[in-house]
């Protein structure tokens, strides 16, 4: 409980978006933006994304971030659950924010070859992704997509 | 040209992680360079409050470039960005000459850094400009050519443009995989 | 030391070298104007087409640019008033103070200044460092060339972030650095306006009403708890449309404010998650639409009425706030779509 009380006392500080982009880099212009929200932690949120970002070659996700406080050691921890199974994660860290600061992370990752694919009516609905911040090892935001493909 | 090819280019080094950092003064041209880098739109940029990090991943290998902002107030948290960089490419707004000391000085300060041993690309940025010095009177100010201890180049570039900039990634990825 | 990658950047320097050589530089002190006491100087349009400008060490002075610009330094200028047509990039104003800036530019920058009044169009948020007394108002003035002059300078004069200032150096628990101009000062009041044969054929107005640039109302308090979002989606003549549609809502309730504006291009996807509907995913493919947030009591009644009468025997597409309550989810969304568009 005291914890969970001490994440919430920082949350205000640290304000973050939230993109994922499928794009396809080797040409042709085939991106869509995935999802696009001002996170409110805690809250699980839903998106809604076309199947075929699961044929792109490589995907791009952006997040940007505000915070007030300095930190010294912040990272983050991305995963994607399918049915509360993790399937792939990414780990990043950033080390030191500036106080007052305004952040943006861009990365770009080969995706896994379609034949490692599951189809887009099995991970429909079942798909969430997890971003949790941390500075050190407390967590100070957590943001949850349910995604659902159309 | 894109981080992809990039990160395909500067595979040969034996790291499997490389980490760019990009500094110099406010109003340089860092995240322009930066957004050349991925062969992104340049057209609506704005002043960095922070750092902007574009990452690339391919088959195991990664690329990290980090741009940090460049105002007066935020030069002093610099150095929490020096460990682990392969490589420092220093950007001059080469028509702001009013700032040619100020950035010379900041220069030298990076040179004295322990942490940051590593490769410098100076880019002599906005050749395009009417107002632009040469990029040797630049580096005759800067005296780089006393620099002994490390691999350094000087490359006259135009971000908007994008003459200069593939002369000195080439440059880089020489240093780069030169580097053990 | 690698004999090599040396040799290779005398070959660069070469070829840069002989690519500006090309360019005329012999009428370099034509864009620097430097040590101007008590002067006016100006530029007319087509005489700076698109260079960069320097301007540094002036005293009581007149400047006017009435021309598109690269990129300008304002460095060590005491009691000037200065007005700059559409910057390409930033303007950079260092160590200047009791100055008088009008300015439309794509990044607006600040260091050590003191007492600097600017109306601004800026594309991008504007920033202020080591600077005090600094007082903001919307750009506001019209010439006969300004709206070709921001084509050509890649600027929207709907994209305008004047009053949403970053201070790299806040005073703690104090708001001394900067503050707003009261929306009734106009640009005149600041400015003198060149006189002569030569700016006759101009036509130079500080006539808010006739700005090329919508008044904003920014982050100053609103008037009223309701507000209304209106799209113009792009079918060729949405600017005009946007531009009719805010005279007609001035001439209809003159308390009607324009709170914010955004042009921006949104993909079918962006569309279904601000409108949160299937209706307006053709729409947004014809290229940037216009987003306008109005604010004033009976905010959206009002627009729906404006709107119907503006697009009376039309076909193009128009999207309004259905309600008060819609109003304000929709403007938010909108806005942060935006927001987070131009993050960087």
């Amino acid at each position: 409980m005291d914890e969970a009380h001490g994440e919430k006392s920082l949350l205000p500080s640290l304000e973050t978006d939230l993109t994922w982009q499928s794009n396809n880099p080797f040409g042709g212009p085939t991106s869509s933006t995935l999802l696009n929200h001002r996170s409110i932690p805690e809250k699980e949120h839903e998106a809604r994304v076309p199947k075929k970002i699961l044929k792109c070659r490589a995907v791009s996700r952006e997040i940007n971030f505000s915070s007030k406080e300095p930190m010294d050691k912040f990272r983050l921890e991305q995963r994607v659950l399918f049915k509360g199974k993790c399937l792939e994660e990414w780990f990043f860290d950033f080390g030191f924010v500036i106080p007052g600061s305004t952040n943006t992370w861009q990365s770009l990752i080969e995706a896994a070859p379609e034949s490692q694919m599951m189809p887009a009516n099995v991970l429909n609905g079942n798909v969430v992704i997890e971003t949790r911040f941390y500075d050190e090892e407390m967590c100070v935001s957590v943001s949850k997509v349910r995604i659902f493909y159309v | 040209m894109g981080l992809l090819s990039l990160l395909r280019k500067l595979r040969s080094n034996p790291d499997l992680e490389l980490r760019i950092l990009l500094l110099g003064l406010d109003n340089a041209g860092k995240t322009t360079l930066l957004k050349v880098l991925a062969s992104e739109d340049i057209t609506h940029i704005t002043p960095t409050q922070g750092f902007n990090i574009k990452s690339v991943q391919s088959k195991g290998f990664k690329l990290n470039v980090w741009d940090i902002g460049g105002q007066r107030r935020i030069r002093p948290y610099w150095k929490n960005y020096f460990e682990n960089t392969d490589i420092l490419i220093y950007v001059i707004d080469s028509a702001d000459r009013k700032r040619f000391e100020e950035t010379g000085e900041e220069l030298t300060e990076l040179f004295e850094e322990e942490k940051l041993g590593v490769p410098v690309l100076v880019f002599a940025n906005k050749q395009d400009l009417m107002n632009a010095a040469r990029s040797s009177e630049i580096a005759d100010g800067l005296n780089l050519n006393s620099i002994r201890d490390r691999a350094w180049q000087i490359q006259p570039c135009s971000a908007v443009t994008g003459e200069g900039v593939k002369e000195g990634i080439d440059w880089m990825t020489q240093a780069c995989n030169k580097k053990k | 030391m690698d004999d090599s990658c040396c040799a290779f950047s005398l070959i660069c320097h070469k070829l840069l070298a002989r690519d500006l050589d090309k360019r005329d530089k012999s009428n370099v002190e034509n864009f620097i104007i430097d040590g101007k006491k008590g002067e006016t100087v100006s530029r007319l349009p087509g005489t700076v087409n698109g260079e960069q400008i320097v301007i540094q060490n002036c005293q009581d002075s007149n400047i006017y640019i009435f021309d598109h610009i690269a990129t300008v330094s304002i460095d060590d200028c005491i009691n000037c008033n200065i007005f700059l047509g559409p910057i390409k990039s930033s303007v950079f104003i260092r160590d200047c103070k009791q100055c008088r800036v009008a300015v439309v530019c794509q990044q607006f920058r600040t260091r050590d200044c003191f007492q600097v009044d600017t109306f601004l169009l800026c594309g991008t948020q504007p920033i202020i460092e080591s600077s005090s007394r600094m007082k903001f108002a919307c750009f506001s003035f019209n010439y006969s060339q300004l709206e070709q002059q921001f084509k050509s300078a890649g600027l929207s004069i709907f994209n305008n972030n004047w009053s949403n200032i970053h201070d790299f150096t806040p005073v703690p628990d104090e708001d001394v650095n900067f503050s707003y101009i009261p929306p009734e000062s106009t640009l005149a009041d600041f400015i003198p306006l060149p006189e002569g044969s030569e700016f006759e054929s101009l036509q130079l107005s500080s006539d808010p009403n006739t700005s090329l640039v919508p008044q904003t109302w920014g982050r100053r308090r609103k008037q009223s708890d309701e507000s209304c979002l209106v799209v113009f989606f792009n079918d060729g003549s949405c600017v005009e449309r946007a531009v009719r549609f805010l005279h007609s809502l001035k001439t209809k309730n003159s308390k009607c404010i324009l709170v914010q504006s955004k042009e921006i291009l949104m993909e079918p996807d962006d569309s279904r998650r601000v409108f949160e509907t299937e209706s307006y995913v053709t729409a947004v493919q014809g290229g940037p639409v216009i987003g306008l947030e109005l604010n004033c009591d009976g905010c959206v009644a009002l627009c729906q009425a404006a709107v119907v009468e503006l697009m009376a025997g039309t076909t193009g597409l128009v999207f309004v706030s259905q309600s008060p309550q819609a109003a304000e989810k929709q403007v938010e969304a909108f806005y942060n779509f935006a927001d987070m568009q131009m993050g960087i």
